[in-house]
This record gives C-alpha cells, sequence and structure tokens, in this order.
C-alpha cells in the first residue's frame, strides 16, 4: 500500500485561530471561560424552535462583521463561517490571501468546512422568511466557494460533513493536503447555527436535555443525572500550514495538529455503538500517526455531549485504547459549557485541547455532580485542574458512526 | 508538483425514476450483502440510488463476505457526495413546520437529510467500517468529491475508498407539498478505488503549475459543473470496451475535467492495461 507519511518538515502546525462562538469570539477569551469554568448556556426566545415554554441553549451573542468588499449576502451561517476564517486569517498574519498580495505570495493555500447540513438550513431560512428555494431546481454555489472568493483564497475548497464530528473531518481533510504538498496553507474547521427543524428533530429524538428549569446546568456529561445535550452554536476555523512553511515566514505556532485517526462504527444511523472497538480503534491511529503511546497523554477533551448512551460508549472507547493509562489521563467535557456546537464541535474543541496546552490546565466538566459508574475515567469536575500538559487527544463520535480522533501538542 | 492517482477497480451506475423509487428501496441486490430489514424506508432518493449503486459495485467486485459482510472493502473510507440531497423531504419537513409546529418534524430528517446521509447509510447498511463523509453538496459536489477520495487513501487504517456520486439528471421541481414529478431521475455512481487492485481505469488529480501564475487580474475560478450523467456514460463504455480502451474513449485519452485552482481530474486507461494493449497491436 501506498503510504505517504509525514515527514519533519510536513509536521502540520497550527499557526491561526478564528472563532465565533457562546464563549467568545477570540483564543483568550475562549481560554478564559473554559478554565473559569463559565457556561454559555442560556433561555433564549423559543419561539418557533421547540414546543417547550422555555428554551435554551448556548448561542452566539455576536458575530464580528467582516469588512469585505463584495455584494454576495451571506445568510447567519456564512456569516459566521467567513468571520471565522476572516479571524484565523488575521489571526495567523496571512493578512491578504490574493495572490501576489500579502505575506504568503506565492502560497498555494486551501479552505476545507465541516458543515453538516448547509443546504437544509438555506432552505430553512429561506421558507421561513417566505421563500421558495426549496421547490426550486436552481442550485446556488457552496458556502465554501462563495467564502474562498471572498478571501482570495484560491486553492481547493471544499465542504465535508461527517455530522457531529465534520469540523473535526475537515482539520484531518486539510492536514492531509499539507502533508501530501498540495497546498502550502490550509483553512480548515466548521461552523453551525440554531434552526428550528434542526431543534425540532433533536428534541423529538429525544436527543436534547429537557432540563429547563436552569439552563447552565443541563449540559452535564458524564454526570449520573444527565439527559441528553444542549445545542449550541458556532464554530472555529484554523490556520494550517506545513512546519517548514511557518518557519520560513516567522509565524507564531500555537500547537502541532500530530496526529488523526478515523473509523466507522457501522451500526445504527443514530445510536452509538455499544461495541467500543471502532471508536477505540479510531482513538489509536490517531496515537500511532502521532507517534505516542496512551501513557504520553495529558489530557483528552471527550466527545461527551451528556446523552445517556453516547457518553458510556466513549468511555468504553476510551478505556479500551488507552488501557490502564485511563486512569491517569485527565478527561473533561468542554460541551458542559458551550453546549454542542454539533458541525463546529471538533473544531471548537481542538482550540479547547491548546487552550490546555497555552495555560497548563485541564477545562473541567461542569454540572458534573455525581459521575456515571460506568464512566470511569480520570474526570476533572466542575474546576480547572492545574496539570502540565504538551500532548492531547479530542474525540469527535458522530450520527452513522462516524469517529474520529485528534491528537494535538505542544509544538517542538 | 503533486500526483495523485489510483486505480479504479469497479463501478457502477444505477438511475431510478421517482415512480420506482419504493420499489428500488425494499430491492435486494443478489450477491451483495443484504441491508437491514427496512432500512432504506426513511431514506432520501440519493440515499436509495447511492446505496444500491455501491452493492452492485460490490458484486461486480467479486463480493464475498468472510468475517465481516462487507468483505475485503470492510475497512474502506466511504466518500458520498450528493448534488442537492434531501430537498424533497425537507420540504415536506418544512410545510409541516409551519402547518403544525415543532412537534410534527420527524427525527428522521437529520441523519436522513443532511449532507452526510449518504455516506453514513452506505457504511452502517453495509456494515463498512472505514470512516465515512459526505462531501460537496452543492453544484460543485464532483469536484470536490474527487479531490476528497484520493485524499483520503493515505489516511492511516484505510484500505480504499467508496467513491458514490448521487443527483437528479435533471433538478426537478417540487409541488408545492415537495412532492417529486415521477419521471424525475435520481442517478448513482459508485466507483471502488483500491490501489492494491489492478484497475482498467485509472483516477488521478493532477496539479499543474499554473496557480501560481495567476496574476491579482486573473478571476477566481469556481470548481467545474461536470454532469454525472456525463461520467456515468464514460464509465459505461469504457466497462463495454473491455476496461479502457483508449479508442473509445470521447477525447482518445479518457474524462476529465479541470479544477478552477490550477489541478485537473482524469479518469483513463490504467497505464499497465494500456501498455499491454498497444504490445497485443504490435504483435498484431
Amino acid at each position: 500500500m501506498n503510504r505517504a507519511p509525514l515527514l519533519a518538515d510536513r509536521a502540520v502546525v497550527i499557526t491561526g485561530i478564528g472563532a465565533v462562538t457562546p464563549l467568545g469570539n477570540d483564543f483568550d477569551s475562549i481560554a478564559d471561560a473554559l478554565l473559569a469554568g463559565r457556561s454559555g448556556v442560556v433561555e433564549i426566545d423559543g419561539a418557533g424552535f421547540s414546543r417547550e415554554a422555555r428554551q435554551f441553549a448556548a448561542p452566539v451573542a455576536a458575530i464580528p462583521t467582516v469588512a469585505i468588499d463584495s455584494d454576495d449576502a451571506f445568510d447567519r451561517l456564512g456569516q459566521i463561517c467567513l468571520a471565522a476564517s476572516s479571524a484565523a486569517t488575521a489571526d495567523a498574519g496571512l493578512g491578504d490571501l490574493r495572490v501576489g498580495r500579502g505575506p504568503v505570495a506565492g502560497a498555494r493555500v486551501g479552505l476545507v468546512l465541516g458543515i453538516g447540513a448547509e443546504q437544509l438550513k438555506t432552505w430553512e431560512a429561506d421558507f421561513l422568511a417566505g421563500g421558495r428555494q426549496v421547490f426550486s431546481p436552481d442550485r446556488p454555489t457552496s458556502l465554501v466557494h462563495r467564502i474562498a472568493a471572498r478571501l482570495g483564497i484560491q486553492g481547493p475548497a471544499v465542504t465535508v460533513a461527517a455530522a457531529c464530528a465534520s469540523s473535526g473531518y475537515a482539520l484531518a481533510l486539510a492536514r492531509r493536503w499539507i502533508a501530501t504538498g498540495l497546498v502550502d496553507v490550509c483553512l480548515a474547521g466548521g461552523c453551525d447555527i440554531l434552526s428550528p427543524t434542526g431543534f425540532a428533530a433533536f428534541y423529538n429524538l429525544r436527543a436534547l436535555s429537557r432540563r429547563s428549569d436552569h439552563p447552565s446546568r443541563a449540559s452535564r456529561p458524564f454526570d449520573r443525572d444527565r439527559d441528553g445535550f444542549v445545542m449550541g452554536e458556532g464554530g472555529a476555523v484554523l490556520v494550517l500550514e506545513s512546519r517548514r512553511h511557518a518557519d520560513a515566514r516567522g509565524a507564531r505556532v500555537r500547537g502541532e495538529l500530530a496526529g488523526v485517526g478515523m473509523s466507522g462504527d457501522a451500526a445504527h444511523m443514530v445510536i452509538p455503538s455499544d461495541d467500543p472497538t471502532e471508536a477505540a480503534r479510531a482513538i489509536h491511529l490517531a496515537l500511532q500517526s502521532a507517534g505516542v503511546q496512551p501513557a504520553d497523554l495529558d489530557y483528552v477533551n471527550a466527545h461527551a455531549a451528556g446523552t445517556p448512551v453516547g457518553d458510556v460508549a466513549e468511555a468504553a472507547a476510551i478505556r479500551l485504547a488507552l488501557g490502564t493509562a485511563t486512569d491517569h489521563v485527565p478527561a473533561s467535557s468542554t460541551k458542559s459549557m458551550s453546549g454542542h456546537l454539533v458541525s463546529g464541535a471538533a473544531a471548537f474543541e481542538a482550540i479547547a485541547c491548546l487552550a490546555a496546552i497555552d495555560r497548563q490546565a485541564i477545562p473541567p466538566t461542569l454540572n458534573l455532580d455525581s459521575p456515571d459508574e460506568r464512566c470511569q475515567l480520570d474526570h476533572v469536575p466542575l474546576v480547572a485542574r492545574p496539570h502540565p500538559v504538551t500532548v492531547t487527544a479530542s474525540n469527535s463520535f458522530g450520527f452513522g458512526g462516524a469517529n474520529l480522533c485528534l491528537v494535538i501538542r505542544r509544538a517542538a | 508538483m503533486p500526483h495523485i492517482s489510483c486505480p479504479v477497480a469497479v463501478h457502477a451506475n444505477v438511475t431510478c425514476h421517482a415512480a420506482g423509487m419504493a420499489v428500488l428501496r425494499e430491492a435486494s441486490v443478489p450477491g451483495a450483502p443484504p441491508l437491514p430489514p427496512r432500512f432504506l424506508r426513511h431514506a432520501d432518493e440519493h440515499t436509495v440510488v447511492g446505496i444500491r449503486a455501491v452493492q452492485e459495485a460490490m458484486v461486480a467486485l467479486g463480493h464475498r463476505p468472510g468475517p465481516s459482510p462487507a468483505g475485503a472493502t470492510d475497512r474502506f473510507a466511504v466518500v458520498a457526495a450528493p448534488c442537492g440531497a434531501g430537498r424533497p423531504a425537507t420540504a415536506r419537513t418544512l410545510v409541516s413546520l409551519r402547518d403544525g409546529g415543532p412537534v410534527t418534524v420527524s427525527p428522521h430528517v437529520v441523519p436522513q437529510c443532511s449532507l452526510h446521509a449518504v455516506a453514513s447509510a452506505v457504511s452502517v447498511g453495509l456494515r463498512i467500517h472505514g470512516p465515512n463523509i459526505g462531501v460537496g453538496g452543492g453544484p460543485e459536489a464532483l469536484s470536490e468529491a474527487f479531490l476528497t477520495a484520493l485524499s483520503l487513501l493515505d489516511e492511516p487504517g484505510v484500505d480504499g475508498c467508496w467513491l458514490v456520486l448521487t443527483a437528479w439528471d435533471d433538478e426537478p421541481t417540487l409541488g408545492d407539498r415537495g412532492d417529486l414529478p415521477g419521471e424525475a431521475v435520481c442517478r448513482g455512481v459508485a466507483l471502488a478505488l483500491d490501489r492494491a487492485a489492478a484497475g482498467s481505469l485509472d483516477l488521478s488529480l493532477r496539479i499543474e503549475p499554473s496557480l501560481s501564475l495567476i496574476d491579482e487580474a486573473s478571476p477566481i475560478f469556481l470548481p467545474g459543473r461536470s454532469s454525472l450523467a456525463e461520467l456515468a456514460a464514460f464509465l459505461d463504455r469504457a466497462a463495454q470496451a473491455g476496461g479502457g480502451d483508449r479508442d473509445n474513449h470521447d477525447d482518445g485519452c479518457g474524462w476529465s475535467f479541470r479544477l478552477g485552482w490550477g489541478a485537473t481530474v482524469h479518469l483513463e486507461p490504467a497505464p499497465a492495461r494500456l501498455g499491454a494493449r498497444e504490445r497485443r497491436r504490435d504483435a498484431a
């Protein structure tokens, strides 16, 4: 089998972060919120969202305005994706991406966005505003290409979807493009928005928490009294580039995307498999591709959304993959604070790993009052734990058995 | 400049009228892994033809279950690129949401109408344990799919890739409640990309050195919108010709389309096959 191993100078590093999230819109704000154990879950105007009298979620408070000379009108999803992409570009010091203009003039730049249901949400917004796009055969250009055009990105641009792991797969694909030399720099991540249809569908599936009496207490991964996840909004876009390219331009390196592992449960369209083999295989492959052992890990950012079945399945997968090291590797779920950003979750949680590395502390699992005895992990309940952090792993598991694990470590 | 390539071990091309979709949902494919009972009951039309195309391609590949129901493709990635999938069901859902409120929204709309739906259904229905990823979704889906599939072949734990492409031959106008015209044709094409196989066709992505030559006055190109029906016709002709007969290809060297960023996707006779054929001609 012809494989393309990552050579040392092809190590893929993270040089820029752009985010639009319930916990803030830049790295320091997000890191502060995560380590302070601050919840972004609030009561929202539920009109049109659900049949509950009081509805709660973790919405984006404000979307930064992107000043770009354009006549292309972006809807809410587009605005969030564009703002995150633009902020990532600025954070990385890339400047103007149009060929021949900025500090990376001549570089091949790509864009990968993990968006699970762009068309559905576009049709929905139009329909609820009285439009008829959903009935029409016209197919508008995808968001990823419109954003690439607005930012002046002239390399490959792709939308990927793997349910709640979508933005993680975007990062994985971008990493591969850089490793094989297809591009020099790649923006990758994903975003999502609160949508009436999505809200109702997840609610009717009984996947959402119904603790409307105290919204900030509703998202409680691994807790014995969890009853579902809390919808979140927003996402993140990271700038990835080869170590060689980053060093050549003197870029600030925030971390290395050192390993990726992926697999499929092939078990059920919405229920996580009770057999942890495939989820554990994704974790194992990620560690293997990063060249690290389970005991080398300093932190696992769990997918754990707070569903009764999913958290147990993930704990079993972590234990199968890490073996006895499980008892000594701190694990937490930042969805207890951010809610579940769905398509944007994996990219946001990559930032949580970078925050742990930057601050040398583990973000807590909020509301973890009574850990479920079926989820035997080295939990970090309620408050952050100071801890030396060099190597982290972030799990993402989606509907349809889409398993992904990213290994993110401090750059050498 | 990178040149990524992989043999296409086999392909299948399935079409179905909207009026015939109910029958196809329940139909089995002899020799292919069976789907769980009523698995496609809530599936979108793209999923129905996409999964059927993979089943037929598995049969053409000489499928044998072995320890896994998916046989030799157990650890293939599934990359599915539906163009505009889920529209009829979404239309029905939105009408229902408007008329009956959130309580009427089906939970199936998320797993069955999202961009990921076809890939996850192929993986779950046929018990394929590689990563499953939806790609594209819009009119540029075809170009995004080829690039993604070829890129994934180098990921650890991935033995090959089922590339599943679906689209309506002519995107239909829906009725006021999301109903489809019965004559609308939905198409699914499945290709098995397997570097360990001796395929008759070779799929390749060539990056041309033109990107760095684009100056700031150049327009930003969108990827090609090559038709799935056109690709399917090429694949069928290639297969009927005994596998990659150069003389039977439209332009003498295969099927290709250019991407806006300086790359070209090619499907052309595999070099080994071509060499063998040319040697036979010499002998004659």
